[in-house]
């Protein structure tokens, strides 16, 4: 107690130096947990957004993934439905799954008779409903995109799917450019019925004037309900003559990258399947797994794997990370900055408590020498002043948490939002810093070991100083 | 002088310090009996090896030659740890300069021995104020040495010494840093709580005042004693 009280008391004695010291600890510690909670965020807003459009585990007719995207007559899973109760009936699989549900990727030509334009494009079909559940899953409460005000063009009005409407889709904002549905095209001479025009979403290139676009969908849809429909054409993958099926655009959405923007239309599964399948059940390209946790897939795909090799299917499967090897390339990048944060933040931590506890030591040598005399050992010495860098650290480091907490409680009421890469609308920057205490237990354990060690080196270099030289010292 | 009332006993004592590539010779072969309960003065000229000859004798440095015994303990033999508890228990210490702690009160400042030596908080505290009201400073135990005078300070030093009960008090130059009449005070304290303590105390000064109180003087010259 006594050597607490003594280290205490140093502490306080150049309040100056101290304060300086603990502050340099506290700006370190509560700038590491910032950072920590920032690409703990990173982390699990990638994975949320990753999962979110791939699922957890995709599965495929064997080849598919490698060779299958041109050749959907070979590789289309009909038995979807099949696969889904297998799963759900599994006694490991099923109380981990938060969703089964399925996809078709395909490709064709896009008609719009009306404006007499034509196109390929890329398209996707899906359950609007399960493709609602899995876009939204967001096992770490996250801020939703949805919910902010800034993204409310985007997600306001009309779903882009609904379960009910088969025959209705959406398309890309460059897409619909591309077919003159939208006003900045009607300046060409195509004939053009204005009050056929789709839902448009922002944000949006600028070639797109957006209020008009969503005061026009809007007096659409309450005056008369209409909706531009478009024609799309696909050859069936086993040959034949090419088929051909309506759209009704209900909304068109911009996309991340131009590609997509220009060429994705999003429909029903069941019309997607009608269009490649005409007249036969439905058929899928990939049944998607969403698990409730992440943690759960490497052991859920070891058991598909067991499944498929049991009962001899002609599946293969791919891991979100497999599909998205960018997940883990991002992990490793922001893992090695904070790495080298934490690196950088800890030599100046050692270095400051370093520097205060050598000037210290050095002006109080005399007193050091009066201790060891009247009886303190070299190990009592040295526990006292490791004492007074335990407490730099821990005031600091208290402080530093405090920092860190603050820091996340403000950046919530800041409420700032860029746009995360690879998608199209806004989302708000987070630190997890409450929500992931962790990235405060690292802080917080790396100052005060910074502490400890910056301590340990001036403190031997004393305890070792002969107790004559020590008092000699004025 | 009977054998059982020798507390130190310096045999042939040697003490080189190296300096650059010059050795100097602080001591040399020195040898000294000191009775229990004596009041001994180590007089001598700057340089002639007094504060060496102390160093020794309260354990804070080896001598490089001969043997000193204390209480019966041949205290070159002890290690680091054995030492700082042998000093804590048997030696207190009074320096030119007070030496107190300062961010210690004058209480804790004359406890911080008894803590050390592990003595039970409520009888570290009694034979603490028992020792400040010994030395007339009952009244400043709450002070810091920043708030005491030169004198009280020296004072509490002396509280701080005879604490735990020492076999031996080592005084080093106590009252070179006080005007004559604080330090003619501190020299009557100290005879004082010598006879009334019964401790041995070694006091190395060129203070006339000093060595006149003492029961035996030494002189020392180049680091030998004058017959």
């Amino acid at each position: 107690m006594q050597d607490v009280i003594l280290a205490l008391r140093n502490i306080g004695r150049n309040r100056r130096r101290s304060l300086v010291t603990i502050l340099a600890v506290a700006l370190s510690c509560g700038g590491l947990a910032l950072f920590g909670g920032y690409v703990s965020w990173a982390f699990r807003g990638v994975e949320e957004q990753t999962v979110g459009l791939y699922g957890h585990i995709q599965i495929y007719k064997k080849g598919y993934y490698a060779n299958g995207g041109g050749d959907l007559a070979s590789y289309a899973l009909s038995n979807y439905e099949e696969i889904k109760t297998m799963l759900e009936r599994d006694p490991f699989i099923g109380p981990r799954l938060e969703l089964v549900t399925a996809q078709i990727i395909f490709n064709g030509m896009v008609t719009s008779a009306r404006t007499h334009t034509s196109t390929t494009f890329f398209g996707l079909g899906v359950f609007p409903s399960d493709d609602e559940r899995l876009w939204q899953w967001n096992p770490y409460a996250l801020f939703p995109a949805k919910d902010l005000a800034i993204n409310a063009s985007l997600f306001g009005g009309p779903p882009e799917l609904a379960d009910g409407d088969l025959v209705g889709g959406s398309m890309g904002t460059g897409l619909g450019r591309i077919l003159h549905l939208d006003r900045s095209s009607a300046k060409t001479d195509r004939p053009r019925d204005s009050s056929a025009s789709p839902e448009v979403s922002s944000p949006a290139s600028a070639e797109v004037d957006l209020p008009f676009l969503m005061e026009q969908a809007e007096t659409t849809s309450e005056e008369e309900g209409g909706r531009a429909t478009v024609e799309l054409v696909s050859m069936p993958p086993d040959g034949g003559v090419p088929n051909v099926v309506t759209l009704g655009v209900r909304k068109l959405m911009p996309r991340a990258t131009k590609e997509f923007d220009d060429q994705l239309i999003k429909l029903h599964i069941r019309h997607a399947s009608a269009l490649l399948f005409p007249g036969q059940p439905l058929h899928v390209s990939t049944v998607i797994v969403l698990l409730k946790k992440t943690a759960d897939t490497t052991a859920v795909a070891q058991r598909l794997q067991r499944l498929f090799d049991e009962k001899n299917l002609d599946l293969e499967m791919k891991t979100w990370t497999e599909i998205r090897p960018f997940y883990n390339q991002i992990r490793r990048m922001l893992g090695i900055i904070f790495v080298f944060v934490f690196i950088l933040l800890a030599m100046l931590v050692v270095f400051t408590i370093y520097n205060t506890q050598n000037a210290g030591i050095i002006e109080r040598m005399s007193e050091l020498g009066t201790l060891r005399a009247l009886g303190v050992n070299r190990w009592g010495l040295w526990k006292i002043l490791i004492l007074e860098g335990f407490f730099l650290g821990l005031i600091g480091g208290i402080a530093g948490v405090l920092l860190g907490v603050a820091g996340d409680l403000a950046l919530r009421a800041m409420e700032v939002v860029y746009t995360p890469p690879g998608v199209s609308f806004f989302a708000r920057v987070e630190v997890l810093v409450l929500r992931n205490p962790a990235v405060l237990i690292v802080a917080f354990t790396g100052s005060l070991l910074c502490a400890l060690i910056s301590s340990a080196f001036p403190a031997r270099r004393a305890a070792l100083t002969p107790i004559v030289e020590a008092l000699r010292h004025t | 002088m009977p054998t059982a009332e020798i507390l130190v006993e310096a045999t042939n004592v040697f003490k080189e310090y190296r300096l650059d590539k010059a050795i100097i010779t602080a001591l040399r072969g020195l040898s000294l009996n000191i009775r229990r309960g004596g009041f001994v003065v180590i007089a001598g000229p700057s340089g002639s090896g007094k504060s060496t000859l102390l160093n020794l004798l309260g354990c804070l440095d080896h001598p490089t030659g001969g043997s000193i015994r204390i209480a019966g303990q041949e205290v070159a033999q002890l290690g680091d740890a054995a030492l700082s508890a042998f000093r804590a228990r048997r030696l207190g210490f009074i320096f030119q300069s007070f030496n107190l702690v300062p961010v210690l009160s004058a209480f804790e400042n004359v406890e911080y021995p008894l803590r050390l030596n592990r003595v039970p908080r409520p009888e570290a505290k009694e034979r603490t104020m028992t020792m400040l009201e010994a030395v007339g400073l009952e009244g400043h135990a709450r002070h810091r040495p920043g708030e005491l005078s030169g004198g009280q300070r020296q004072r509490v030093a002396i509280a701080r010494a005879l604490v735990t009960h020492p076999d031996l008090v080592l005084a080093d130059e106590p009252t070179a840093n006080l005007d004559s009449i604080t330090g003619g005070r501190i020299v009557d304290l100290m005879h004082a709580m010598q006879q009334r303590s019964g401790t041995a105390f070694v006091i190395a000064t060129h203070d006339e005042m000093v060595a006149a109180r003492a029961h035996d003087v030494h002189k020392l010259h180049d680091g030998r004693l004058e017959d």
